[in-house]
């Protein structure tokens, strides 16, 4: 019996220590994974602008004045246009001349009045903002 | 789970038995699941995958 009561010990402080450091090293995956989601967008997510703001229809292109000073205007959803819409207009016109218009860092900085290194941040800002305005409900 | 049946279901679960590995992970299940949580709630995937390492453990344990 005491053997028996020694095994259990063994068996349950063996897996105490490996489930806990297993866990602890999981966690600390998940949270970066989920740290790096909030300010990255995923493929699904690149398709997903790409469809809306694509326009195949070249007379509506004709018709549609969008460019980095109104870039919720690339978006025909109404969901979409608000989120955009919501976004702080610095951020917003950051991710557009970066994402769509593929300006550099430098240009787009310069057509914007900042400094280079802020670009990156107002991007980043700006995809969170719209995704938190897309998931908000209306 | 009485003692005397622990060294023997180790057995079983350490050679493919999935009776006695479903027993055992039954009795770590609190283990599990208390390390689970993540942001206050459980995690069904680190959940999963704590079950994964748990089987691995059992059948690496030296009796």
């Amino acid at each position: 019996m005491e053997e028996n009561n020694q095994l259990e010990k063994r068996l349950t402080a063996y897996l105490n220590k490996a489930i806990v450091g297993f866990s602890k090293e999981k966690k600390k995956i998940y949270n970066r994974y989920n740290n790096e989601k909030k300010y990255t967008l995923s493929l699904l997510d690149v398709q997903i602008l790409k469809d809306k703001m694509t326009i195949n229809d070249e007379y509506i292109v004709d018709e549609i004045d969008v460019n980095y000073l109104n870039p919720e205007k690339a978006f025909f959803d109404l969901k979409y246009y608000s989120a955009m819409k919501k976004v702080p207009s610095i951020q917003s016109k950051a991710l557009y001349l970066l994402e769509v218009e593929k300006v550099s860092k430098a240009e787009a900085a310069k057509l914007l009045h900042i400094k280079e290194n802020k670009i990156n941040k107002l991007k980043k800002l700006a995809i969170s903002n719209f995704k938190k305005n897309l998931e908000e409900p209306n | 789970m009485i003692n005397h049946e622990l060294e023997e279901i180790l057995l079983k679960a350490k050679n493919e038995n999935e009776e006695a590995m479903l027993l055992l992970i039954e009795k770590y299940d609190k283990l599990i699941k208390s390390n689970s949580y993540i942001n206050g709630k459980v995690n069904k995937d680190l959940e999963q995958d704590l079950i994964c390492k748990t089987i691995e453990s059992i059948k690496k344990f030296e009796i």
